[in-house]
C-alpha cells in the first residue's frame, strides 16, 4: 500500500491546490467592479510537483501570483467551473481509494 | 479536509461581500434613478446632484481575508442640465431651472452591470458551495 499513500498524498495535495485556486478566483469575480484591483492566481501544479519530490514530503505550498491578465467575468467564471469539476473528479477518486481501504480492513479484521 | 472546508468558507465569504457590494451600488443608482427629476426648491437652492460609488478592497480581521466593499459613496461634479421654464416657482431671473445631473440611461446600464456582477458572484458562491457539499459528503457516505 506505500505506492498507493504516495499517490493519494499527491491527490490531495492536488485538491489543496484546486481548492487555493478556486479561491482566487471567487476573489476576482468578487472585485471585477474593483478599479484598482489586480487579477490574481497561483503558481501552476508543476511547481508543487517539483517541491514534493526534493521534499519527498512535502505539503503544498501555494504561492500568489498577480497576472497581467485582463479579467471579465465569463472568463473567471469559466475558470472557476473547470477547478471545481476538476476537484470532483478528484473527490470521486478518493471516495474510490477510502472504499479501497475499508475493504482491506474489513478483510483483515475478520 | 477540514483545512478544505474552511478555505472554501472563505471563498463564500469573499463571495458574499462581492454580493453586498453589488446590492449597495444598485440602491445607490435605483436612488439616482429615482431624483432623476428633483429639481431645486427655489431659485438659489440646487437640484439633486448624482451620486456615485466607488469600490475598495477591504481586509476582514475576523477572518483573514481580503474581500471587497464600497469604500465611499461620492457626489458626481458635472453640471447641472439647465431647463428654460419661466414659469416654474425654481426659475431664475433668466426662467432657467436646473435639473439633476443625471441620465437615466447611464444609470440603466449601470444597473445592468451590477446586476450582471452579482449574478456572477452568485454562481461563484452556488459552486463553491456544491464543492463544500461534496467535501462533507464524503465523511457520512464514505
Amino acid at each position: 500500500m506505500i505506492g498507493t499513500t504516495k499517490s493519494i498524498n499527491l491527490l490531495i495535495n492536488k485538491m489543496d491546490w484546486q481548492v487555493a485556486r478556486s479561491e482566487r478566483f471567487n476573489q476576482n469575480i468578487a472585485n471585477i467592479d474593483n478599479p484598482g484591483y489586480k487579477r490574481v492566481d497561483i503558481a501552476p501544479f508543476e511547481n508543487i510537483l517539483k517541491n514534493m519530490q526534493a521534499k519527498s514530503n512535502g505539503s503544498t505550498s501555494i504561492k500568489d501570483i498577480s497576472s497581467s491578465q485582463e479579467m471579465t467575468r465569463e472568463g473567471e467564471i469559466m475558470n472557476l467551473t473547470e477547478t471545481v469539476s476538476d476537484y470532483q473528479s478528484n473527490l470521486q477518486i478518493f471516495k474510490k481509494y477510502l472504499g479501497l481501504l475499508k475493504t482491506v480492513i474489513g478483510k483483515t479484521s475478520s | 479536509m477540514i483545512n478544505k472546508v474552511s478555505d472554501l468558507n472563505k471563498s463564500l465569504k469573499i463571495s458574499t461581500a462581492g454580493m453586498t457590494a453589488q446590492n449597495k451600488r444598485m440602491l445607490i443608482i435605483s436612488q439616482n434613478m429615482a431624483n432623476a427629476n428633483t429639481k431645486a426648491e427655489s431659485p438659489d437652492a440646487k437640484p439633486y446632484q448624482r451620486k456615485t460609488v466607488s469600490m475598495g478592497s477591504q481586509y476582514d480581521m475576523k477572518s483573514g481575508v481580503s474581500t471587497v466593499g464600497v469604500k465611499s459613496v461620492g457626489v458626481d461634479s458635472a453640471p447641472f442640465k439647465e431647463v428654460y421654464s419661466p414659469g416654474d416657482p425654481a426659475a431664475n431671473e433668466k426662467g432657467i431651472v436646473l435639473m439633476p445631473n443625471v441620465n437615466p440611461m447611464m444609470e440603466m446600464m449601470d444597473m445592468r452591470e451590477a446586476g450582471l456582477s452579482h449574478e456572477a458572484n452568485l454562481r461563484a458562491y452556488e459552486k463553491t458551495l456544491r464543492m463544500m457539499e461534496e467535501t462533507v459528503g464524503i465523511l457520512k457516505g464514505g
